[in-house]
């Protein structure tokens, strides 16, 4: 499920755009927790900031 | 559209093979980029990064590398063909990074001895930098036979390859520009 939080860029604080879902697949153990068995993968959410360009991403 | 920013657009040397014909290529590449109002770019060469050889993936790389490609908005590959593929340390960089990379421009410019001026590391690199969230473009450069396209010095013997050139980067450029925007403007649904 899409995460619901606005991300605050924590360069020049505005609010960042949610632009991407990337299905990563990992064979870390640390990640296998987050993996979505319907999908056989995590998902990692990228954010772009439309003030300084600075990108950040969160694994929901 | 205004651009406030100008595009970052780094050159990225993907081989440490002593003697290597590709940074010559490279070079022209990045001169080129240079001469491109509201372009800025650095060259990048792999040879010279901080690896890590006993980890790999995702933020196990050089921290000056992951802040360029942070701050891409495209990004130009110069890879030799190595047995058909890019070589073995060039996806070890490309893979220490990957929010980094998500919907940004990619093109590449390929190098080989032979004359087929390195078609078959451009095929197999697409889905690699498909899969890194990159987006590629439908313009290459391949520089076949690089011998005769550069002296000894680094000269370009072959006029051709600047008007190649030329439409590589425009290309790559337009693509850039849209996926800033997309990136900072369009919300995925």
């Amino acid at each position: 499920m899409p995460s619901t939080t606005k991300l605050r860029c924590p360069k020049c604080g505005a609010e960042m755009n949610r632009h991407a879902e990337k299905l990563v697949f990992s064979d870390s153990a640390a990640d296998t927790r987050l993996i979505d068995p319907a999908l056989g993968g995590l998902i990692e959410e990228t954010h772009a900031c439309p003030r300084c360009g600075n990108i950040e991403s969160r694994r929901i | 559209m205004p651009e406030i920013r100008p595009l970052s657009i780094p050159v990225i040397l993907g081989t440490s093979r002593k003697g290597r014909l590709s940074a010559h290529a490279a070079r022209f590449v990045f001169r080129e980029l240079e001469k491109r109002d509201g372009v800025r770019t650095e060259l990048i060469d792999i040879g010279r990064l901080m690896h890590q050889l006993d980890d790999s993936g995702q933020g196990t790389g050089d921290g000056a590398f992951a802040a360029s490609m942070a701050q891409a908005d495209a990004i130009v590959i110069v890879t030799p063909e190595y047995n058909h593929a890019m070589p073995g340390l060039l996806k070890h960089v490309l893979d220490s990074c990957l929010k980094e990379y998500i919907h940004k421009a990619a093109g590449i410019v390929a190098v080989s001895a032979g004359p087929f001026g390195g078609t078959r590391v451009i095929e197999t690199s697409l889905p690699i930098l498909r899969e890194l969230g990159l987006v590629t473009i439908f313009w290459d450069v391949n520089v076949g036979s690089v011998a005769k396209f550069f002296d000894d010095s680094g000269n370009l013997l072959d006029p051709a390859f600047v008007r190649r050139t030329d439409k590589f980067l425009g290309e790559l450029i337009w693509m850039a520009r849209t996926l800033r925007y997309g990136r900072e403007n369009i919300a995925l649904s």
